[in-house]
């Protein structure tokens, strides 16, 4: 069967607001179906849809925009790729000021370093956010400048794109909970650990044996460290337990999701940053038996975790990317049966 | 080329205003919207699918229809009807129509000698 009218149906509805859609899918998809004669072929359909016109166009009809700097036929697709750009620009210049910020302090007492986050990743988002606006609607008023003049080309139903899979919004239940379940291990490994301080460094001596050990972290540092993860566990169940219920990716369970992801990053991300963690002791130790300064140990720690930092940031960034495009996107709402 | 869509444009526009007047006219008694762009072509009125859909969506959203889904038939229809600000805005626009048709054509008598 032939799905040429439920593509034109979402290439027009897929450019309108979205608690406008069902209803206006539902109605178009009337009309069409009354212009239709029975039984109608192909050459039908497609003559019904050329009659109606370009879903741009016609998108712009039921919009009722009025022409400005970006002409009325391209506000839909402008606003679309306009929120997909700066969802994908504001995570990455969070997630990168972020790390520079913790990274890279100038303040050296803790408040001074909250302040100096806070308006380190303001700036950072507000100037990448805005760049972004400002490329994207340089862009659109060029394209529905020119784009028009250029194309003689009148519009054929057949080369409308295909609908999305539906699927591609769903959350699925099993990854939700597999996702849960490792967390969780992860969690409770990681706070049974803090909480016995159990990673010691041990090695072999020839005199000793097996007898150098010293706890590779500082005790009470790392435990105050234990509330923030269990506060970090109850969210990815409270989070997990949204994403069951709705079991769809909307716009709301996204930002649910991008704040438990950006939450538990911080949390974490904090954690391996804080230098206070490694115990002096240990340092010393381990510097006197490899014979070398302990700033050069201190060094190689630091590197290791801005690198391993990184790597975090951007698993997250791609994460989240993925998840407002899926969500912002495929934002398609079925027909309604009316 | 670049002339004939100007004047492509402003004809558009020029019909634009005439077809809510005419869109109204018709929803007296309701119908929907294949139906009524039967009925608008079927009186000589020359409107678009593509334009009168979106329209009565409009005219909905602004208070001057009502409409209602009917699904007792094979096929679910949306009918529109004139809702009782629609009655009375309709009244103003024609009034406003015969004083425009007046007031263009004393204009326009002037020259009609030239062509």
């Amino acid at each position: 069967m032939n799905d040429m009218i439920d593509r034109y149906v979402y290439a027009v509805t897929k450019r309108l607001p979205e608690d406008q859609r069902l209803e206006v899918a539902a109605e178009l998809k009337a009309n069409i179906d009354d212009m239709l004669p029975t039984n109608p072929t192909n050459d039908d359909i497609k003559a019904v849809l050329v009659n109606l016109g370009e879903p741009r166009k016609l998108a712009a009809e039921y919009r009722g925009d009025k022409s400005g700097l970006i002409a009325a036929g391209w506000m839909g697709d402008y606003l679309m790729v306009l929120k997909i750009v700066l969802v994908i620009f504001g995570v990455i210049s969070l997630v990168f000021a972020l790390i520079d910020a913790l990274v890279n302090p100038e303040a050296t007492i803790i408040i001074g370093i909250i302040f100096e986050t806070f308006a380190k990743v303001i700036s950072q988002v507000v100037s990448s956010l805005l760049s972004g606006f400002a490329i994207v609607t340089l862009i659109f008023a060029l394209i529905s400048r020119y784009a028009d003049k250029c194309t003689g080309e009148t519009f054929d139903p057949e080369k409308l794109s295909a609908m999305p899979k539906p699927i591609g919004k769903k959350i699925s239940r099993t990854g939700a909970l597999v996702e849960l379940i490792v967390e969780t291990v992860m969690s409770v490994v990681l706070i049974y650990l803090l909480w016995n301080n159990q990673t010691y460094l041990v090695w072999y001596d020839e005199v000793n044996g097996w007898n150098h050990s010293l706890p590779m972290f500082a005790a009470e540092v790392l435990k105050t460290y234990i509330p923030l993860f269990i506060f970090s566990l109850a969210m990815a169940f409270s989070h997990t337990a949204i994403k069951l219920a709705k079991g769809q990716w909307t716009v709301p369970v996204a930002g649910v999701h991008t704040l438990y992801q950006l939450v538990s990053a911080g949390i974490f991300l904090g954690f391996i940053n804080d230098t206070r963690l490694i115990n002096q002791a240990f340092i010393a130790e381990a510097a006197s038996y490899f014979s070398v300064a302990a700033a050069t140990i201190t060094d190689g720690i630091a590197k290791g975790v801005l690198g391993f930092s990184i790597f975090i940031g951007i698993i997250i960034a791609i994460d989240l990317i993925d998840t407002w495009v899926k969500t912002l996107k495929s934002a398609k709402t079925p027909i309604a049966k009316p | 080329m670049e002339d004939m869509t100007l004047v492509e444009n402003l004809k558009s526009e020029l019909r634009r205003g005439t077809q809510i007047l005419a869109v109204l006219n018709q929803l007296k008694s309701e119908q929907y919207g294949y139906s009524l762009l039967q009925s608008l072509v079927d009186q000589g009125i020359n409107i678009e699918a593509g334009t009168l859909y979106p329209l009565l969506r409009r005219l909905e959203s602004q208070g001057l229809l009502n409409s209602q889904w009917d699904t007792s038939e094979t096929r679910p229809r949306k009918y529109y009807a004139l809702s009782e600000a629609g009655d009375a805005i309709y009244k103003q626009l024609r009034r406003e129509w015969k004083t425009i048709v007046r007031e263009i054509s004393s204009l326009l008598k002037g020259e009609d000698h030239d062509e």
